[in-house]
């Protein structure tokens, strides 16, 4: 029997084979459905760091062979990952971060706003992707509508009240609640006939869907792209900004000291140019060379593959979860179009709390999902329909230090590496909850979790220590 | 065989090859630790180990999540031991290097409009420019030999008493390896009402830091240290210091993971350390740092401090037989405790440059040179006067570095040898008698390399191309 380079994949998943421990006792092989949160690494990108580690060199002005090997990999990444996203080579820079949340948070500290100027970003963002904002302009935020998707007829109407005031479009390639995927080219199109540039959260859609910026004369291209590697099976500490050059570059760098600038003097100082300005300190050298080697392993298997593997276990599970009843799925439940959705599935189940619900999967089937706001709480909130004074009291119990109980949801997020089988886990788990099979739990008032009553906390020093020797 | 001998064997990339002028081909000798640091084996083989549990942490309730939540903690606070730090009232934030460290702490502590930072003329710019922002900065002056000048310090803290809010200087200097005594400068600083901060990435890998207990007027308040130069080039740093003070009302960065609640007008902060952690962190980064914590100590900061010591005094005795070579900063060898070995040297009659070419080209060492992002003190210790450092700043802002003076820098790792400084110091001997190499320089960077022959292509030894399952 002949298998797909994606179903190969799988046994190259490193921890694939994990055992996790179960509530009755035993074992069971753990299913990692949190891959919108962060990924798991393949053994090709892990082989690649333990390779490149052997030339691992401080980058820039060593002379000697490693940093050679060392400056050039680094150098390299950062060209792989303007490929990635179909940057220009010329105009844009690729600037390497740590993740998608200081990616945004830079771009806000660099891009030239005016004191009255407005960002338009919508209601189903990361904090990632509004906060950072929220420090340095206005911001206004464009509806989604009742299934969850972006509100676009709002959109084009924001666009038009603020006019001439709205610098800055900054939306998320998909949703990393509900998993909808916006139409960036379009909106990219009507931003810029507003006379706005547009910055796309691309932490959720990279590993999913190719990016392209397009050239800079479309009215469709991207003007800036940020992504991390932690969600694109390179978790080792890395992120991008990748953008327009002239956009990135005021007159003092955001974070300044050494390989920011080429000469100190005890009143002057000479900055370098873009992207080492933006790079001060010793860069994440070992997570570049991780993610440009990530990029290498999906390209390698393809987006077709991939778009294909992941619809279909999307919509064999969103068949298997309408079918458990009390269930409720937070966003698109179509089974026949999922062009515009990843495989990132929020749902609640009725008369149980999400973090309930969350704890019974990983505990009684080995399942490791995620429950909550997401960091995104003002569309949970809107998703869930909380009203205002039910907000407020959230907020005043999280101020008295009190999370239990706070309302969110569960959500279950596939990576390409996933089968039929880690979905068929989740459902027959979800199945069984329903029927109220399943052991009790007691939440702890400070952190709202659930765990089983009457066990001993799981011990992770059972399974991993930190001491090398 | 002790087992610092053991770990040499243990260094990941010890045995590389390297190509030379003359064709042939030797072990590359790395005397650039001071700059990074490879990894061991241990370290190495602890992350591919973490790797099969890595998962986000926090808020996950799968087994993975359990275990890398845990593991991410407990490296915290294997770097807060590690450092002594109260683990009550001192936080331990997770950065990706030094110098995101300073700028953090730069951005978050409390200053007052007319503050004053005391820094000295040694400082690595992460521990300069971030200052420069945020405050009036006054330099503590240096002696002849380019070790601080301890009078001075204590003067300009008389000087400017009631207005110095922060000390910050390096723990050892990246340049000369001259070892400050920071905890002597602490209880000055303390005495005038000052806090400190200790720019620890030299020191970090070569002697023990201990914060010390509050109350010690030579406790240290903030402390901050990379992971590269520790053994640990997984891209993590850290800032530990007194929580009280680096919880600004905002966090210096924003999104996920600092906040408890957010509506679209309010927002609910975290407390210490995720305020300061927004996004996913560096879990992998501080897994790495905490196994070189493990590894660094079962080695013993005896056995460390000794074998350093032994190098260094065997490299600066053979260096002063040289011919021509000036070395920078301390060269008596009788006690090495208050120096790294970290050694620069000016050659005479051959360019920073083209020293640094021929060691690397020629006999495969890997050393450093140039300005060492300390510009200021690189002038200092070549004797370049203030106006002379000003038309320099010009000619930079034109784009020519190709004159930029400079020093050559080797700087040792616990697993460097004998062999190693035998490498480095026949070369300089070669350099000396002028055997070497004809090299070109690159006009606007200064760069040599050997005249005629093509670049190096790195490509023949590397490719960032992972290896598919077939």
């Amino acid at each position: 029997m002949s298998t797909t380079a994606i179903e190969r994949l799988r046994a190259e998943t490193v921890g694939i084979e994990v055992e996790s421990p179960l509530l009755g006792g035993g074992t069971r092989q753990f299913v990692n459905l949190d891959n919108a949160s962060s990924t798991p690494t393949f053994r090709p990108v892990m082989n690649k760091v333990d390779e490149f580690l052997r030339f691992y060199s401080n980058v820039a002005r060593g002379t000697g062979f490693k940093s050679q090997i060392a400056s050039w990999a680094f150098e390299e990444s950062r060209r792989a990952m303007a490929r990635f996203v179909n940057a220009d080579p010329k105009g844009d820079a690729v600037i390497f971060t740590r993740n998608t949340t200081e990616s945004m948070n830079r771009l806000a500290a660099l891009f030239p706003f005016k004191s009255d100027s407005i960002v338009l970003t919508t209601t189903m963002e990361h904090h990632s992707n509004d906060l950072p904002w929220r420090r340095h302009a206005q911001v206004v935020h464009a509806r989604v509508l009742a299934d969850g998707s972006l509100d676009m007829e709002d959109f084009a109407a924001k666009l038009r009240q603020y006019r001439g005031r709205v610098v800055l479009v900054a939306v998320t390639g998909a949703s990393n609640v509900t998993g909808w995927v916006n139409p960036v080219h379009e909106l990219a199109r009507l931003a810029h006939e507003a006379g706005a540039k547009i910055a796309i959260d691309a932490a959720q859609v990279a590993p999913h869907r190719p990016i392209d910026m397009r050239k800079p004369d479309d009215p469709e291209h991207l003007d800036f792209v940020a992504f991390s590697g932690h969600k694109t099976y390179a978790p080792y500490g890395i992120g991008v900004l990748i953008g327009s050059k002239d956009l990135l570059h005021p007159p003092v760098p955001s974070l300044v000291g050494g390989g920011a600038v080429d000469l100190v003097t005890l009143d002057s100082i000479v900055w370098r140019g873009l992207p080492s300005r933006e790079e001060a300190g010793t860069p994440g050298v070992v997570g570049a060379v991780a993610l440009a080697a990530a990029i290498a392993v999906i390209e390698s298997v393809g987006w077709d593959a991939i778009r294909r593997h992941e619809e279909e276990l999307t919509r064999h599970t969103l068949e298997r979860l309408s079918q458990i009843p009390g269930i409720r799925i937070y966003g698109s439940t179509s089974t026949v179009d999922l062009s515009r959705r990843l495989g990132v599935i929020a749902f609640n189940l009725e008369g149980r709390s999400d973090a309930l619900v969350a704890a019974i999967m990983a505990y009684e089937a080995g399942v490791g999902a995620r429950y909550g706001l997401f960091c995104a709480h003002p569309y949970v909130i809107t998703l869930l329909d909380l009203r205002q004074r039910e907000v407020e009291r959230i907020r005043d119990q999280i101020a008295m230090g009190n999370m239990a109980g706070i309302p969110g949801v569960v959500r279950a997020s596939f990576g390409q590496y996933n089968d039929r089988s880690d979905a068929d886990a989740l459902c027959e788990s979800l199945t069984a909850i329903s029927q109220g099979k399943h052991a009790s739990y007691q939440s702890d008032p400070r952190t709202g979790e659930y765990r089983p009553t009457g066990h001993e906390r799981l011990r992770p020093e059972d399974y991993f220590s930190l001491n090398p020797c | 065989m002790t087992f610092i001998e053991k770990l040499r064997a243990e260094v990941v990339g010890i045995d590389v090859q390297v190509p030379l002028l003359s064709g042939a081909t030797r072990t590359y000798v790395n005397l650039d630790n001071a700059s990074s640091t490879p990894t061991l084996r241990p370290i190495a083989e602890k992350v591919d180990e973490f790797m099969r549990y890595y998962s986000n942490v926090a808020r996950g309730t799968g087994f993975k999540s359990q275990v890398a939540s845990w593991a991410y903690e407990e490296s915290r606070n294997i770097i807060s031991r590690f450092v002594g730090a109260d683990p009550k009232k001192d936080t331990v934030i997770i950065t990706r290097n030094t110098t995101e460290s300073l700028n953090r702490l730069a951005a978050l502590f409390p200053f007052k409009p007319d503050d004053i930072v005391l820094t000295t003329r040694m400082e690595h710019s992460s521990n300069h420019l971030p200052w420069r922002r945020r405050a009036r900065l006054v330099q503590a002056a240096l002696n002849p030999d380019g070790s601080l000048n301890v009078d001075d310090f204590a003067a300009k803290l008389k000087e400017f008493r009631g207005r110095i809010a922060l000390v910050t200087v390096t723990g050892a200097s990246n340049v000369t390896g001259w070892v400050n005594p920071i905890h002597l400068l602490a209880r000055l600083a303390h005495e005038a009402g000052a806090r400190i901060a200790v720019d620890a990435a030299q020191i970090a890998p070569h002697r023990p830091i201990d914060m010390r207990k509050r109350g010690d007027p030579e406790r240290l308040d903030f402390i901050a240290f990379s992971g590269h130069k520790t053994y640990a080039p997984y891209g993590a740093g850290i800032l530990a210091g007194d929580k009280s003070m680096l919880c600004a009302s905002e966090p210096a960065l924003v999104g996920g993971g600092v906040a408890d609640l957010v509506t679209p007008h309010s927002v609910v902060w975290r407390s210490l350390p995720s305020r300061e952690e927004a996004g996913t962190p560096t879990v992998v980064g501080a897994v790495a740092l905490a196994a070189s914590i493990g590894l660094l100590g079962a080695v013993g900061w005896d056995a460390i401090m000794e074998h350093e010591a032994e190098l260094t005094r065997y490299a600066l005795t053979r260096l002063s037989r040289i011919p021509g070579i000036r070395v920078h900063g301390k060269t008596k060898t009788d006690n090495l405790e208050d120096r790294l070995g970290t050694i620069c040297f000016s050659m005479d009659g051959k360019p920073a440059q083209l020293v640094a070419a021929v060691l690397g080209y020629e006999a495969g060492v890997g050393a450093r040179c140039g300005q060492f992002c300390a510009h200021p003190y690189i002038f200092a210790l070549l004797g370049i006067s203030d106006a002379d450092a000003e038309k320099l700043y010009e000619s930079a802002s034109c784009g020519s570095l190709a004159d930029m003076p400079g020093v050559v820098r080797a700087s040792f790792g616990l697993y460097n040898d004998k062999s190693d400084v035998d490498a480095f110091c026949d070369c300089l001997e070669a350099i000396a008698r002028g055997d070497h190499g004809e090299y070109d320089t690159n006009p606007k960077t200064g760069e040599r390399w050997p005249k005629g022959r093509p670049k190096l292509n790195p490509a023949d030894y590397f490719s960032l191309a992972p290896r598919l399952p077939a």
